[in-house]
Formats: C-alpha cells, structure tokens, sequence
C-alpha cells in the first residue's frame, strides 16, 4: 500500500504521533533527572552557604564534607523576617511557602551558639538581576561574608563579584546604623582619609572596569542592610525585644534535633504561634 | 553543499563537514554561539558536546523517518525534533553541571535554532539514509568544535591567564598584574573576554583557516589537471 504523505488526514495523524513520541521521551527523562538536578540545586545552595558562614574555611571542601557542614550547623530561620517599611521580605518559614520564597538562615556552632544570619540580598545589577547572601553577626553589626549566587555580569569584569579575592573585604565591614542620611557601606569612591571618616571601617574597593556593577552593588547592599536591620528589630533578633525571641529561640533550640526535617522547612504551626506573641 | 540526490559515503560526509564544508569558516552558520560561549574551555566544550549530540541525533532520527515525513510540515518535524534533543540536553547539563548551566542555559537552547542543526537536516539528512546522516551531523558539530575550542582556549589565555577555569583541573599559565596585589608583565585582555573579543579571534581564525584550505584546494586541483590534461576545468567549492 502506497501512503499518500501530503493527504491532510496523514498530516494530522503523523504530527500528532510524533509529539506525543518525543514529548513523552522528554517526560520520561524529566521525571527520571529530577531529583538528581533539585540535589544540584541544593548542593549549590548549601554551599553558598557554608562559604557564606565561613565554615570550613581554608579546607578543600567535598560535596559531602558541605552537606555535613550544612547539616550540623546552617538551617532556615524559623521567624518571618519581613522589613514592613518596604514589604521586602527576608524569610518566609511558613508552610505554604513555595520554593522559590526567600529565606534566611542561621548557623549555630556545635555548642548551639548563633554564629550569624545570613539573609537573601538581590537587586538589579549592570545587566540584569543579581542574588546573593550576606552573612551577619547576631547582632547584626558586622558582615561576615557575602556570597552571590545568580548574577548576569560582564565575566571578568562584573562577574569578578564572585571571586574571593573582591568578596573577602566584606568580611569584618561594619554595618551598625551609620546616622541619618549616610550609607552603611561604601563600595568604591574615595577610601577613607582618617579614623573619623564615615566610611572608615565600612569600605570596600570597587572592582576596576566594572564600576557599573560595584554601584549597583552597593545600591541594593545599602538598601537591603537598612531594610533587613528594620527587619531583624521587628522580629526581635535585635534591639529591645531580642531578650524575648533569644529565649523562644533557645528553647527551639534544644528540641530542634528530633525534628529536623521538620525544622528545615521551619517550625510546626503550634511553636510559630508561639514566637508570634512576642512581636 | 552536498548536491540534492548525490549520495556520499558516512566517512566521506563526515570529513566534508569537519573541513570543507567546514560550518563556521566556510558556510559561517551558528556564529551567534561561537561569539556568546567561547570565552572559558570549559563552557565551550559542554556547548560543543551539546551541538554534537544534537546535530548527530537530531540528523539520525530525521533521515530515518525522512520517507514518512509530509513535505508540508517538514521544517516544522525537524525542530521538533531538534527541541527534543536539545531539551535533553538542557536536562542533562542542568542535573550533572549546575553552575555551568547557570551561564550557557540560555544558549543551550539556542542550539534549537542554531542553523547548522537546520540546515544539515534540510541539506542533508532529508536526502541521506541514516547512517550517513548521522555521520554528517556528527561532522558538522566536531567541524563546529575545532573552531569553537580553538577560539575559547586563545580567548581564555588571552583574558584570564587560565584554561579550564572554574573547574577541578584549572591551569593558570599567566598570572595578571594587579595595582598593590600582584607584580607580573602580564595583563589580562579585557576585550577577550567580552563577547566583541570573540569577532577578532574569530575572524583571525576564520582567515588562517580558509587561507590554509584554499592552499590546499590549489594543489589538489593542480594535481587532477596534470593527471587528466584533456578535463575540462573544474570550478572548485
């Protein structure tokens, strides 16, 4: 029997049979890869993460050493962290978060002392959106580190933010409210002449050939450390209603290990009631 | 061009796609990527393995279903059926190398519309049986490699001082001068690394290539008329 290949019905039946073949193989693999690419995903996360914290600093880390170092000291904040001046939200522990909700998160030390909070900063780069991590100090008034995780820069010049080299001056930057009309950082510009200088303590260079990139920087790094400071006072991590949280969050604490699946996609209902009454 | 209705043998095809009908520097097809990618090794290689597995698979299943194919939805067969490799190869990347994918997932699926998979599907696999349809698109993506690899190791020397960066087998061969950080004559050429870097490197390798296979085909030619005087003249590709 000799097919008539451009009869209409043929046309029809032949598209249709070859879509659904190649769409299902893609299905197929799709379903197969998935949890291998959200273990990617995830790894890379954590290990923004633990280098953001500066844990295991110094050592070649293995894919596995991190997702211990993760395990044993990094997990989401269990506390909205919600700047209500601008509505930027820095954590969002609810349940109902989808993956994509910004989180926060704190690394504690084997002894179950707060090491930091490393909060999700993002703005508009030179080309496009850039995402990051900054880690602080519990008291929110030193930098620890910053990491960025998603960036379209120029490589070589702009996309120099994610070499170590750039990002080690962040560490130690001091970021306590810098008084009225001033920025808490100053990426670039003039270093800062003497001791009394507003920037003295708070500067970082900026990277040559990408000024555009180290001002957008430190455009979203301001705007966000104010917002996120705003943030932390109001859930009580810093400022007059710490002492409140610091207990709630301590005594979270110590039930934490028995339930740390649990505890990664934040406390169960009836505990964050709980943190809620002390706002 | 392989001429409509004139077979080549796998092996034949193959060669003609690596050299003479080379994509990039004869037929200049697929340059939007070999401008965009070609700055690191190690990105370029993933793209190039990408584009490899693509116009092979892609030429392999077209050329196999070629006699079922209405002629009125052929194109629209085709980048189906490039999509779906490509996707996989999307998939793939993104589960195996994240933080490269992060970089070149955009042009990675720009390998759907790249113009070499096209047109070696429209020139060739439509035409071909499959086997040496595979062996075309698979010259056609390592002919699209040579040049690729080429242009990324001299752009990654010349703007990082490195080759393989960002990987575990990272080699620095030249360490750059840095104001109060490093001493060195050395000094990373910016222009390398952004994508206009790419236009000089390749339009200096598309020179010494073409120069180097017109050489060649002097010879050649040269040869056949002293073995056969009485031929008629040949026009060359």
């Amino acid at each position: 029997m000799k097919l008539n290949v451009n009869s209409p019905r043929y046309v029809l039946v032949f598209a249709a049979l070859v879509s659904t073949v190649f769409t299902a193989g893609i299905m197929t693999l799709h379903a197969v890869s998935e949890s291998t690419a959200t273990a990617s995903a995830q790894l890379y996360e954590q290990k923004s993460l633990v280098e953001v914290f500066k844990l295991g600093a110094g050592e070649q880390l293995s894919d596995r050493k991190i997702g211990d170092l993760y395990e044993r000291s990094i997990r989401q904040l269990d506390m909205a962290l919600v700047d209500s001046q601008t509505g930027k939200v820095f954590n969002n522990p609810g349940p109902s978060a989808g993956p994509l909700a910004p989180r926060a998160f704190v690394a504690t030390n084997p002894g179950g002392t707060i090491i930091g909070y490393a909060v999700p900063v993002s703005g508009i780069g030179f080309w496009s959106r850039i995402d990051g991590y900054l880690a602080v100090t519990p008291d929110f008034s030193k930098v620890i580190g910053i990491v960025f995780t998603r960036h379209q820069e120029t490589p070589g010049l702009g996309g120099r933010i994610t070499e170590p080299k750039w990002r080690k001056q962040f560490a130690g930057l001091d970021i306590t409210p810098p008084g009225a009309g001033r920025p808490s950082v100053y990426i670039g510009g003039d270093k800062p002449a003497s001791d009394n200088s507003p920037a003295h303590g708070r500067y970082v260079d900026a990277i040559t050939g990408a000024t555009g990139t180290s001002s957008a920087v430190n455009r979203f790094l301001n705007r966000d450390i104010d917002a996120v400071r705003r943030a932390a006072e109001e859930a009580g991590l810093i400022g007059k209603k710490k002492q409140k949280q610091q207990d709630l969050l301590q005594s979270s604490q110590r039930t934490r290990r028995g339930e740390r699946d649990i505890a990664n996609r934040g406390l169960p209902a009836n505990r964050r009631q709980a943190l809620n009454l002390g706002h | 061009m392989a001429e409509p209705g004139k077979t080549l043998s796998p092996s034949r095809a193959l060669w003609t796609q690596v050299w003479q009908e080379n994509p990039i520097f004869r037929q200049v097809l697929g340059i939007c990527s070999a401008l965009a990618v070609t700055n690191l090794v190690f990105n370029t290689a993933l793209m190039c393995a990408g584009l490899i597995w693509a116009t092979t698979l892609s030429s392999f299943t077209v050329s196999l279903i070629r006699n079922y194919i209405p002629t009125r939805i052929r194109v629209m067969v085709q980048v189906l059926i490039i999509s779906a490799y490509v996707i996989v190869v999307d998939i793939v990347f993104r589960a195996f190398f994240f933080e490269t994918h992060k970089d070149i997932a955009a042009y990675v699926g720009l390998i759907i519309t790249n113009c070499i998979v096209l047109g070696r599907l429209e020139g060739f696999a439509m035409k071909n049986r499959p086997i040496a349809a595979a062996a075309d698109g698979l010259g056609a993506g390592l002919g699209y490699s040579l040049i690729l690899m080429s242009i990324a190791f001299i752009r990654e020397l010349l703007g990082f001082g490195t080759l393989l960066k960002n990987t575990a087998w990272e080699v620095r061969l030249l360490t750059a001068w840095e104001p109060g950080v490093t001493e060195s004559w050395w000094r990373n050429w910016t222009i390398m690394v952004v994508p206009p870097g790419a236009f000089f490197v390749l339009a200096i390798a598309v020179w010494i290539a073409r120069s180097w296979s017109i050489k060649q085909e002097a010879r050649a030619e040269a040869e056949t008329q002293s073995a056969a005087p009485d031929k008629p003249e040949e026009a060359s590709a």
